[in-house]
């Protein structure tokens, strides 16, 4: 994919570069060429030939400069292009997997000391679901980001220490400054706690989930909010609600953490369901198991619901 | 599922304003003293809360206990009744066609089990007068042994903190301020206090000597001060203290309770 490897052949590299141009090209809104035309693609294919080729430049690299080329051009502000990254837009929350490419908008929340020269900056970014650590090595030749700063971060790569996710910038990220301010949620924190079930509630037990990409809404009565009828894809969670008295904990386990507190797997309830020719017996089953017992539970904590890593029973 | 099913009062407006109430825990002698039943605003879906005589507000319930005896009272549609026995006395549990789930625990269970309930406290009036309380289940699973104990521990931690607290309330707290009000300027806590040392010996804990109300120091050391102790565990021994009535009727009992069911 990277321009600079030394036996790549011409042909090959000619195709790479329709392709940028042509994603390049597309990212316009229609109506953007009110002046002159909109580029064709072997303009577009011209300009990046020349930088990748003649000047070395990454196709990357190259591509970015053409596009904001452009915007110049055309007067158009990054944020009208529809950009259809190799990075997926995601949110921070969404972070739960090492060496993923996202791309996020976030505010710079605290700018760190790097700890070695080659890192260029570190330090907390944080969207409304949460605050993650970010790195930006030095060889990635980014610009500079500023405390307080809004961006969009495109092409950033997951990774992950002890549990905790991080975001690297590297080569193949880029930043631009955003012009909006945004709202920076509390950090996901940890929390333990250890306190009867006192309740499982509905939307509990098998589900389905809508089996479109990237949309993973609980299914009512079969139809997704967004997409309509569909054909879901099975889950197996528990929404629980645990009180000691004092507070009252949402929490919600996922099939993992079902398996763990109940020991009925996602293919037991469906077998039970199956056998029922009724999916609300897997909640009762649950609840019959579960409710009134108590528990130490553990996980962290987005919003009002406890999302839970562990569970065991007390007494 | 159980959470939207049943009762009035648990999914609305107000519920989802203030978010869910806390469900507190009491032992039967305090519960069924909790008579008194108020709301805080005036908005027809205001939660009910019960007064208890420790000092606090209760709109739910988690007890743990053991049903000893299910009956069908209700005359034209199913209405179960369900005594649950503590080691402080006997409380009594409604569920009619307004809780499907909880019917259809209470028709199946078979006593003596160790049972684990959320539940609605509720009063109803009897024809000479006095009030009497009930719980209307959220929830009720069968538990073990282990649960059972683990709850009366922490409802004997939970009453005693409620109890000490009211002893030193300083005005702060208004419901301590509405329980003298309600239950007597000269209610005596130690009725309770007698209460949690039945449950601490229940589950094998040691007494707690009860502060004697006329002096500043608060124990003597020697938890088996017999006078103190059957002085205040008197009344709570004796479990037919804790029964709505002496000969019990069951239906007129049931339907009062159907009745006051209906209006809240």
């Amino acid at each position: 994919m990277n321009a600079t490897s030394a036996d790549t052949s011409v042909n090959a590299l000619n195709d790479e570069l329709v392709s940028a141009a042509t994603d390049l090209i597309e990212q316009f809104p229609d109506d953007a060429d009110t002046d002159g035309d909109l580029p064709d693609t072997d303009e577009v294919v011209s300009r990046l030939d020349q930088m990748v080729n003649s000047y070395n430049v990454p196709l990357e690299e190259a591509t970015r400069a053409a596009r904001n080329h452009y915007l110049d051009v055309f007067g158009i502000e990054y944020d009208d292009l529809t950009l259809s990254e190799t990075g997926g837009d995601a949110v921070l929350d969404d972070i739960d997997s090492s060496s993923r490419w996202v791309s996020v908008v976030v505010k710079v929340v605290d700018l760190w000391e790097p700890t070695s020269d080659s890192i260029a900056q570190v330090g907390l970014i944080g969207d409304k679901t949460g605050r993650l650590k970010f790195t930006t090595w030095a060889k990635a030749d980014l610009p500079e980001l500023e405390e307080g700063g809004v961006y969009r971060f495109d092409n950033v790569v997951t990774s992950e220490y002890e549990g905790r996710y991080s975001i690297n910038l590297n080569s193949r990220s880029s930043i631009e400054p955003v012009d909006d301010d945004i709202e920076v949620g509390d950090d996901a924190e940890e929390l333990s706690i250890e306190a009867p079930m006192v309740a499982i509630q509905s939307g509990s037990g098998l589900i389905k989930r809508c089996p479109h990409e990237d949309c993973t809404r609980v299914l009512q009565d079969g139809r997704c909010a967004e997409h309509g009828e569909v054909e879901g894809e099975f889950d197996l969670r528990i929404k629980a609600v645990f009180d000691d008295g004092t507070t009252v904990q949402h929490a919600i386990f996922d099939k993992d953490a079902t398996d763990t507190i109940s020991d009925i797997t996602i293919e037991d309830a469906k077998q039970q369901a199956m056998d029922a020719l009724d999916t609300s017996v897997v909640a009762n089953d649950l609840i019959d198991r579960l409710v009134g017992r108590y528990y130490r539970v553990s996980g962290r904590v987005v919003g009002k619901y406890l999302l839970v890593d562990e569970a065991d029973p007390l007494a | 599922m159980s959470d939207s099913s049943s009762t009035a009062d648990s999914s609305t407006d107000a519920t989802q304003r203030q978010g869910r109430q806390v469900a507190k825990r009491a032992f039967a002698a305090e519960l069924n003293d909790a008579t008194h039943v108020f709301k805080e605003s005036d908005e027809e879906r205001a939660p009910n809360l019960a007064l208890l005589p420790s000092g606090e507000a209760a709109n739910r319930y988690f007890l743990v206990g053991t049903v000893t005896e299910v009956n069908d009272v209700g005359r034209d549609s199913e209405y179960w009744q369900a005594r649950i026995v503590g080691p402080t006395g006997t409380m009594f549990a409604y569920a009619g066609q307004y809780q499907p789930d909880a019917t259809a625990f209470l028709s199946d269970v078979e006593p003596p089990a160790y049972i684990a309930l959320t539940a609605k406290p509720s009063t109803y009036e009897t024809d000479d007068g006095s009030v009497n309380v009930s719980l209307r289940p959220e929830t009720i699973t069968c538990v073990d042994e282990a649960t059972r104990n683990q709850w009366v521990r922490e409802t004997i931690d939970q009453t005693a903190a409620r109890l000490d607290a009211f002893e030193e309330d300083d005005g702060s707290n208004p419901y301590v301020a509405m329980s003298r009000e309600q239950y007597g300027e000269d209610l005596s806590l130690d009725t309770y206090r007698g209460a949690l040392n039945d449950a601490r010996e229940n589950v094998g804990l040691e007494s707690v000597p009860i502060p004697d109300s006329d002096s500043d120091s608060a124990s003597v050391p020697g938890a088996d001060d017999a006078g103190m102790d059957a002085e205040a565990g008197d009344d709570i021994d004796d479990p037919d203290q804790s029964e709505p009535e002496g000969d019990v009727d069951e239906a007129a009992i049931a339907t009062a309770v159907a009745n006051a069911g209906l209006e809240e």
